[in-house]
């Protein structure tokens, strides 16, 4: 089903990313991550703090706390206030509501925050009690968090598409690689298949590679007007296009598709592009499986040819295929909550303005970013992506 | 299976629980459009009804997907590891996540999923490869 187009996103500009350095574990709070990710996204912007009359705020660890108390934490006056707990569809959703808000005029200058915890044993207790048909429906049969649902996700898909073990290893392995030159990513050392296959189990078909690391730490962008950024000398990027979608296909009896599939002529008729003329990607990795989900829903490849796909499409940065979570994603640099929501999107604003040193994506002019999240039982509900180009 | 622990589950599923029968399928179904559904809700998905009854429901379905537990942040399913669950659509429409109990399942293997009684207020769901 397809409804009226959306309009553009003209005149509005994106930066400032920034990345609250990862850590394992914390005893800090959320509201200490946000506050580091809001004093890093400031930092030699030229806005001082009192100019953010707009906020978005995501995170999963903020309870009792929701997003009115961070602004009295940061002692900020805002005009617009938003919450987007969209799980790992967080980011692009919260740079859509933000960029609207620019565009109409509701708010000046918006800062888009996430930021998690990750305080001894708070990981299971947010797991557990995650939501109403996850305590009921998930938890009670093997009290696996969300690796129980993926495992049952990505069985489905390797005997649906004849992938292999070694198909996700490659893309996981390429993934490392890019890691190696990011000093953000907490996961640096190299990989091989022979360790990647020879990984303890988790749930399987999942083992050890194929899951994210919890850690905590935040991501965060500006978003303001063009000729506002242009007057503070701050470069910046472009929307070319964005979609989200929730619930996406309800009746499918497993989910091996998400709503991309249904979004994505729209996203590549907003951009006026298409899949060929993306210059990198960065795709929403909480597990391998969705990473591939994600290149055929996109229209990277057909339905079930991922595989195919990353075998023959170099994920690494400057191997001449098509550069792929060029920081290494959430598989190398862990999973800081909904910050991981935020992650891909970050590291493109960061390709797009050059400033991924070690591993720049040359002439990055076009970068697609998705976004994948909320198991609220068997499979994950809100899917997002944008396209963003540099502005010249 | 008793030996399960007791998991904290909603006001629903209490409910539920206080009306299962070992062996037997409860579900909720709608009074007033007839659909079954899982997991537990408070208004009926389809036409928003309040009319959600628990319903003795046909046992019959299909395996869609089955993995095997090695990690988990619950005691009891570390100490008993691996552990089988696997996905599995119902006749009678919606999709549920149960224990295997027999066997190694495989999608596409005719099941029925049962309920077993975990202490007095919870209730689990067991699938069973169809003799």
């Amino acid at each position: 089903m397809r409804t009226g187009q959306a309009r553009g996103y003209g005149g509005v500009a994106i930066t400032q990313p920034y990345t609250e350095p990862y850590v394992r574990r914390s005893e800090k709070g959320a509201p200490w991550f946000i506050g580091r990710t809001l004093a890093g996204v400031l930092q030699n912007s030229g806005v001082p703090k009192s100019a953010v009359d707009g906020l978005v705020v995501t995170s999963m660890s903020l309870a009792p706390d929701s997003a009115p108390s961070v602004a009295e934490h940061f002692g900020l006056s805002l005009r617009w206030l938003e919450s987007v707990p969209c799980g790992g569809a967080s980011g692009i959703i919260a740079l859509q509501r933000a960029a609207r808000a620019v565009q109409a005029g509701d708010a000046e200058v918006v800062a888009c925050i996430a930021g998690d915890a990750a305080a001894k044993d708070s990981f299971a207790d947010l797991v557990s009690r995650f939501s109403r048909f996850s305590i009921d429906a998930v938890w009670p049969y093997g009290a696996a968090g969300p690796n129980a649902v993926f495992a049952l996700i990505t069985d489905a898909y390797m005997r649906r598409y004849d992938v292999g073990r070694e198909d996700f290893g490659r893309l996981c392995i390429e993934q490392r690689e890019n890691a190696r030159a990011n000093p953000l990513a907490l996961l640096r050392d190299p990989l091989n298949l022979a360790d990647y296959l020879a990984a303890r189990p988790i749930v399987e078909p999942l083992h050890l590679y194929d899951c994210v690391m919890p850690c905590a730490g935040g991501e965060g962008f500006l978003v303001l007007g063009e000729e506002h950024a242009a007057r503070l000398g701050l470069r910046h990027v472009r929307v070319r296009g964005i979609i989200e979608r929730h619930n996406a296909y309800p009746s499918d009896p497993v989910q091996l598709r998400g709503g991309w599939a249904q979004d994505r002529d729209a996203l590549y008729e907003q951009a006026g592009a298409g899949p060929e003329d993306i210059d990198f990607i960065e795709t929403y990795d909480d597990y391998p499986v969705i990473s591939f989900m994600q290149l055929e829903d996109l229209g990277f490849c057909e339905k079930g040819g991922a595989g195919e796909f990353v075998r023959s499409h170099s994920a690494v940065v400057g191997q001449g295929g098509l550069p792929h979570n060029t920081g290494g994603g959430q598989l190398s640099m862990g999973q800081a909550g909904y910050a991981g929501g935020y992650l891909g999107l970050v590291e493109a604003l960061r390709q797009l303005l050059g400033r991924s040193a070690g591993r720049q994506v040359e002439e990055a002019g076009l970068g697609l970013v998705s976004g994948f999240g909320y198991v609220n039982f068997d499979r994950g509900l809100c899917t997002s992506a944008c396209i963003l180009e540099r502005a010249s | 299976m008793s030996v399960l622990p007791a998991f904290e589950g909603s006001r629903l599923a209490r409910e539920r629980a206080a009306q299962a029968e070992n062996g037997q399928l409860t579900l909720q179904r709608c009074r007033d459009c007839g659909k079954t559904q899982y997991p537990f809700r408070e208004l009926c998905q389809d036409c928003l009804s309040d009319g959600l009854r628990w319903s003795r429901t046909s046992r019959s379905g299909v395996v869609i997907a089955a993995v095997r537990v090695h990690a988990s942040l619950h005691p009891f399913f570390r100490e008993h590891a691996p552990w089988q669950i696997c996905s599995v659509a119902l006749d009678a429409g919606p999709r549920v996540i149960a224990h295997a109990r027999n066997g190694a399942m495989e999608p596409g293997f005719p099941v029925e999923v049962f309920d077993e009684r975990v202490g007095t207020a919870h209730c689990i769901l067991i699938a069973r490869i169809k003799a």
